[in-house]
């Protein structure tokens, strides 16, 4: 058996093997099964080949195995127009049906005399002779393999066409190409031409080139069988070599297989090979992804490096960033959609799909569930499926992915079909249920630990909120205690004023009384005596003056001043301001100031109790006359339809800007007042401003400049009684 | 001959009570002048050199705290002794015109008309 004989074997096992491949991968797919049966087809035109080579020394075995061959030939042209139909996505027509029947005509034909006849032995082979329907075979076969040419090559000129797509054309193009250039040498031996038999040569071309095709540009979408195939078929070469090997050792230096010796042997080989066939396969795997699988992606490694990462990320973005572009890298599909339900509706969902993912958390594939929906014998269940095939349908999505964490529906990912519009493999779904799952896990972490984050961020805005209003009441107390400070200095300078007020009269009575008591007043002339007497009088009415005002205030100090119902009258201001100004006559006369106030002719009334008013306008009459040194003091009464208004001027000595403020204090004087007058109380204004605040919206307001004088309004706005 | 003359300054804004004090003076037969008030106080003071003066706090115009100082850095009246004589006679006060030159501080009501002429008198007879 020399190499010649063995060369159409090869190449017959090579592309039988690439057809099973093929087919497995997806049983479903025309151009599957068309590549399938084109690939059986000339696989047993080799293999009969080979045993027509194997028995070229019996002329009725090499023209059973020649009519053998042929049996496979003939439906070669057939299932390759079939093919490139289906590679480029066109429909059956009539030149398929009509090749179709040839074929089997052909095929009939084949089987007689009218075929070949008689043998040819050539140098490096035998043949059979070519007769009449061989002939017109040939012209069929010409014919059907340049249409299947024609249709790949005007296919391949579109301009519509994505690039991988493109590279898929031009290797399958490349692969028939040769199969067809070197494989048609075969035919020259029925002509009485002994060549070479480069043209078994073909198929293994062809095969090399088509999974190169498969492998680099995803033709026919097998590179994980094809992965698998390559890694077992290393696994089996290595045994195979082990096994030879052991069987050469027992033999030349054990004695055989069936000694004590091996016995013992074997009970250290055996662990070893063990140990060494799952090193060789990893080897052979890492081989297998290093330099054979260009674009494949790694399960294993993709699944480690997309869980390696996210458990580092706690952002819900980049962990739906990192998620997607993951699948849409390894898978090559045209859309991922990451859809995450809202924490609190998530087991309200009531539509078919997210039922359907919550109870099986299984993908959902929209090619299975077409099968599901056509298979399924009870109703509900058939209604079930079309209802969650529609909405996936609806969805434009190919598989819908459950995100499971902690057993509950967290969100669903959306995939669009893959980009060169190939099925999912098994291997794809196991992959996109674990990155799923992975993802859901993550993005739960996530949540969970943005929601620790939130719970600290309130937290500490609570926090900080508690000690802005520690701040704050730090800041009112801080603000209450200098009040306070203030309210007891304001206290002790009033009682430094009053006991200085109240011991002015007083030490002139007691003084008085004292010298009366020695007897030495009544050594003074009478007029000097009475006039001490009248001291005495006056001084004690000024006492009683101080103690009103003081008792005054203390009444208005504890609460809001208001005056009891029954004493409020309407009360004509022109004789209320009137009496008033007399009361200050000579006080004002004593200062050598005018006092001038003029009667409003409206004669404009107020509801009020007389009593407090009156004291109220004398209060500022007086302090008036007061402050002021030389000049006049003016009242002047005025009302409109919401109001009565009533202003005191004077020409005084004014208020300055920095006591304005506080004018209305208790015991508060401006300080010029202390210098100027050293007989008030300090309570005047105090006790003017409650009693106008008494009635409904009065007020009391002034203006003010120092050294020009001062003008105080009073508004009371007219009430009914 | 100015300096021959004994006689009291009282400085007081109060007409009553310059009446009540001179008619305390004039009863003891002290010499006695009236300034109502403190501008008119440090104008006699300078004018007569008294003895002695008798000072109010609580003026109108010019106080007794200005008096005082005014009193205290003229040459010709530093030397003349001041009773201070008021009703504002609270401790710090006192502190504060015992600091400024005061020779003594009293209360209006702790020292009466009389008292306060007989001390007045002692200061007289001291030289």
């Amino acid at each position: 058996m020399d190499i010649t004989t063995i060369l159409p074997l090869v190449s017959a096992i090579f592309v039988f093997g690439l057809g099973i491949f093929v087919l497995l991968k997806n049983t479903n797919s025309r151009l599957n099964v068309t590549f399938f049966l084109h690939a059986i087809a000339i696989s047993f035109w080799l293999f009969a080949t080979f045993m027509m080579f194997l028995n070229k020394g019996n002329i009725d075995q090499i023209v059973f195995w020649d009519r053998m061959v042929y049996v496979g030939v003939v439906f070669i042209p057939t299932f390759m127009y079939h093919f490139c139909l289906a590679l480029t996505n066109r429909p059956k027509n009539f030149a398929l049906y009509l090749s179709y029947i040839l074929a089997v005509f052909f095929l009939i034909v084949s089987q007689t005399d009218f075929f070949v006849r008689d043998i040819f032995v050539y140098q490096w082979g035998v043949h059979t002779k070519a007769q009449l329907f061989h002939h017109l075979f040939l012209v069929y076969f010409a014919v059907y393999v340049v249409a299947g040419f024609t249709i790949i090559y005007s296919y391949y000129r579109q301009e519509a066409i994505s690039s991988i797509r493109r590279q898929q054309i031009k290797y399958s193009f490349l692969a028939f190409f040769f199969l067809f250039t070197i494989g048609p040498l075969a035919f020259l031996p029925a002509y009485g031409i002994g060549i070479y038999p480069f043209a078994y040569l073909s198929g293994v071309i062809f095969a090399i080139i088509l999974s190169y095709a498969i492998l680099r540009y995803r033709l026919m979408n097998i590179q994980i069988i094809a992965r698998k195939i390559f890694i077992y078929a290393g696994v089996a070469v290595f045994a195979y070599f082990v096994f030879y090997l052991l069987s050469w050792v027992y033999t030349e230096f054990l004695g055989g297989i069936f000694t004590l010796k091996s016995y013992l042997f074997g009970m250290v080989i055996a662990p070893t090979f063990v140990f060494l066939l799952y090193k060789t396969e990893n080897v052979i795997r890492s081989f297998a992804n290093q330099y054979f699988f260009f674009a494949l992606y790694n399960y294993q490694e993709t699944i480690n490096r997309v869980s390696g990462q996210l458990t580092h990320y706690t952002d819900l973005s980049k962990i739906d960033g990192l998620v997607s572009d993951t699948i849409k890298e390894s898978l090559g599909v045209t859309r991922v959609e990451i859809n995450l339900f809202d924490k609190n509706s998530r087991s309200a969902k009531k539509d078919p799909l997210i039922k359907y993912l919550q109870t099986n958390q299984r993908p959902v594939v929209l090619e299975e569930l077409n099968l599901l929906v056509n298979d399924e014998r009870l109703k509900d269940q058939r209604e079930t499926f079309s209802a969650v095939y529609e909405q996936v349908e609806n969805l434009g999505a190919a598989i819908c992915l459950p995100m499971v964490s902690n057993e509950r529906l967290i969100g669903i990912i959306i995939l669009g079909p893959k980009v060169i519009g190939d099925p999912f493999t098994v291997e794809d779904l196991e992959l996109l249920m674990t990155l799923s799952n992975q993802a859901a896990i993550a993005i739960d972490n996530a949540e969970l630990y943005k929601e620790v984050k939130d719970f600290n961020k309130t937290l500490k805005q609570k926090v900080n909120e508690q000690t802005m209003s520690l701040q704050d009441k730090t800041k009112v107390l801080e603000e209450q205690a200098e009040h306070l400070k203030k309210l007891l200095a304001m206290r002790s300078e009033f009682l430094d004023i009053a006991s200085h007020q109240l011991k002015t009269p007083i030490s002139v009575i007691s003084g008085t009384i004292s010298m009366f008591k020695e007897g030495s007043v009544q050594k003074m002339p009478v007029e000097t005596q009475n006039k001490l007497i009248d001291n005495i009088y006056q001084k004690s009415l000024k006492i009683s003056q101080i103690i009103r005002d003081i008792l005054q205030a203390s009444e208005f100090d504890t609460e809001k001043f208001s005056f009891v119902e029954k004493r409020i009258v309407p009360v004509e201001l022109n004789k209320l301001l009137s009496d008033v100004m007399t009361d200050n006559q000579s006080f004002a006369d004593e200062k050598k100031l005018k006092l001038v106030f003029t009667p409003n002719p409206a004669n404009p009334q107020v509801n009020s109790d007389p009593d407090y008013l009156e004291q109220a306008f004398f209060n500022l009459v007086d302090n008036a006359l007061k402050y002021t040194k030389e000049g006049k003091v003016e009242v002047l009464l005025d009302e409109n339809p919401q109001s009565i208004i009533i202003k005191v001027k004077d020409t005084g000595v004014g208020i300055p800007k920095d006591d304005q403020i506080r004018m209305f204090g208790k015991f508060e004087r401006a300080k010029n007042a202390v210098d100027m007058y050293t007989d008030g109380s300090g309570l005047g204004l105090f006790i003017t401003k409650e009693i106008i605040e008494a009635h409904p919206g009065g007020t009391v307001t002034f203006a003010s400049e120092e050294g020009k004088g001062t003008e105080f309004t009073v508004i009371i706005p007219k009430t009914k009684k | 001959m100015a300096e021959e003359i004994k006689q009291v300054l009282m400085i007081e804004d109060d007409k009553d009570q310059i009446f009540l004090y001179k008619s305390a003076f004039d009863l003891m037969k002290i010499p006695s002048v009236m300034a109502l008030g403190g501008e008119i106080g440090v104008e006699q003071a300078k004018r007569w050199l008294p003895k002695v003066i008798v000072l109010d706090i609580v003026m109108e115009g010019m106080d007794g705290e200005e008096v005082l100082k005014q009193l205290k850095t003229d040459p010709t009246t530093k030397d003349i002794p001041v009773i201070v004589f008021t009703n504002l006679d609270k401790k710090p006060v006192k502190e504060k015109f015992m600091a400024l030159g005061a020779t003594e501080f009293w209360g209006k009501t702790e020292l009466m008309p009389m008292a306060l002429a007989a001390k007045v008198q002692d200061y007289f007879d001291r030289r």
